[in-house]
């Protein structure tokens, strides 16, 4: 990317540009359902394929622009909830939409509900599920790393609640940063672990362990866990409401049709979190590093999904903004950008075959002698005979 | 511009406007102890004894309300508003500074 100077602050209109082209091809019905799906896989799969990788370092004097984009992707995400909920009716004109749309640019949305069917609304679910990881839970990760801002804070759980996931905002910063790569952390995957069997294990010790410790700080404080100034039912709530939204435009079909997105999001979410820290290991306590997750320079995942793909810095300095994290080329790296390594990882055989080199790879190369016997012991349970063989015979022993 | 005094080693950084205590450290060079940054781990505890500093985050995560009520805080979620006076153990400096061990590749 450093071939294309000036481009520093416009390359963050590309996610923005994506959602708004996936809200108008919701508009359209019938096949265009699926155009939000397609345009994630086509832009964020063909543009990693293509170009090289980002190892840029820009300087930005103005964040606030990029920050606006970023509450735009959020904002942009509820109006496509709202379009898409629309669509799902059956009849009338929810909110009045259909007239508002008309007014403003001419299209029948009426017309364009009539020739959508129900693998169009499956393309809804899907497209609706991928967006929710861009504009959707990737944007409230930055924004409640900003615990110092109530806004940010308040933006961000209402956007993961779209994924009834408002907890993350509790788990991710309070556990998963102190925790990562060690067995504490849900959001790590063991070695060999199935990333499909990844996905359930994490989902629900993610929320058990966001339980746990909300209920700890309400403890402290002489709140009760069932209180309006506790923050899980709160976010229980929230996710209701967007239940509620559903079911009022558009019935039980609309209400399916977001279960399904939820779903396919916040399977989408895991699979994310299995990429990002599959095998690797720490000793707990000892300072987080950038060997302590995988890194990617893909430069189409980098941009979609605001730098999240820079996860070695982001993990070692975990309070910088997004367009402050550099790209660590020294750091652990997987093979392709998100969407394709989520694509890998959902083939086991295949993921196997990509990682088991980079983890041997790994603990010769990164580990600490520490975090070596951490690996030898992973290895061992991790049923792998590639990783088991490792240690059957005299080893080198790899330094940091 | 503060100044934050580090007892028992006697160490005095300056901590310029809007850098919180851990940042201001270690930009000096100072082997604070620290790991998540983000307020969670609790390795950055240290005991304020005077001064005044802005909570960047709900410290109740991580603190019990008995070693807040002592005075202890997280460096890392610390903006410094005034000159500070910390009890903090400092451990051998920049053995974690991971940014320039791998920046280049």
């Amino acid at each position: 990317m450093t071939r294309y100077p000036g481009t520093k602050y416009l390359r963050y209109g590309i996610p923005v540009t994506m959602q708004v082209v996936s809200i108008i091809a919701f508009a359209r019905g019938g096949l265009w359902m699926w155009g939000g799906y397609l345009i994630g896989l086509i832009v964020v799969i063909g543009g990693d394929s293509l170009l090289d990788d980002d190892l840029s370092e820009p300087e930005y004097a103005h964040g606030w622009l990029l920050d606006a984009a970023l509450y735009s992707m959020g904002a942009l995400m509820l109006v496509a909830m709202m379009v898409v909920a629309w669509m799902c009716g059956n009849g009338g004109d929810w909110l009045g939409l259909g007239a508002f749309v008309q007014s403003l640019f001419g299209w029948d949305m009426q017309a364009a509900r009539a020739q959508t069917g129900a693998f169009d609304l499956l393309g809804a679910a899907m497209s609706i599920g991928l967006m929710f990881v861009t504009g959707g839970t990737n944007v409230a990760h930055e924004l409640t790393h900003r615990t110092r801002s109530k806004l940010a804070v308040a933006v961000g759980r209402w956007l993961l609640a779209m994924t009834c996931d408002a907890s993350f905002s509790i788990e991710h910063v309070y556990n998963h940063h102190a925790k990562v790569a060690t067995p504490k952390d849900p959001a790590t995957a063991r070695r060999g672990e199935n990333a499909w069997a990844f996905v359930v294990r994490s989902t629900v010790r993610q929320s058990l362990s966001a339980w746990r410790i909300e209920k700890r700080r309400l403890t402290q404080r002489g709140i009760a866990v069932w209180s309006l100034r506790s923050r899980m039912p709160r976010g229980i709530a929230m996710s209701a409401v967007y239940f509620a939204l559903f079911y009022a435009a558009a019935g039980w079909t609309g209400v399916l049709v977001f279960l399904g997105a939820v779903l396919w999001g916040r399977s989408l979410l895991e699979f994310v979190n299995y990429i990002e820290h599959y095998g690797l290991v720490r000793a707990d306590g000892a300072p987080v590093g950038p060997r302590h997750s995988w890194n990617s320079n893909k430069p189409a995942s980098a941009i979609v999904l605001f730098n999240l793909t820079r996860h070695s810095h982001h993990h070692a300095e975990a309070d910088l903004p997004f367009w402050k994290l550099k790209p660590y080329a020294g750091a652990p790296t997987l093979r392709h950008g998100y969407l394709t390594s989520i694509f890998v990882a959902m083939i086991p055989p295949l993921w196997l075959r990509l990682m088991t080199p980079k983890l041997k790879h790994w603990d010769e190369n990164y580990a600490t002698p520490v975090e070596y016997q951490l690996a030898v012991a992973a290895n061992r349970a991790s049923g792998l005979p590639q990783l088991m063989r490792m240690h059957s015979s005299p080893v080198v022993q790899g330094s940091a | 511009m503060f100044q934050a005094h580090l007892d028992p080693s006697g160490l005095t950084i300056d901590v310029a406007r809007g850098e919180t205590l851990l940042q201001a450290a270690l930009r000096a060079g100072v082997g604070f102890p620290h790991s998540c940054r983000v307020g969670s781990c609790g390795t950055c505890k240290c005991r304020k004894v005077a001064g005044r500093i802005k909570p960047l985050t709900d410290t109740s995560y991580v603190l019990s309300t008995d070693e807040i009520e002592q005075g202890y805080i997280l460096a890392c979620q610390s903006l410094v508003v005034s000159d500070i006076r910390i009890i903090v153990s400092l451990k051998a400096p920049a053995l974690n500074d991971n940014a320039q061990e791998l920046a280049s590749g």
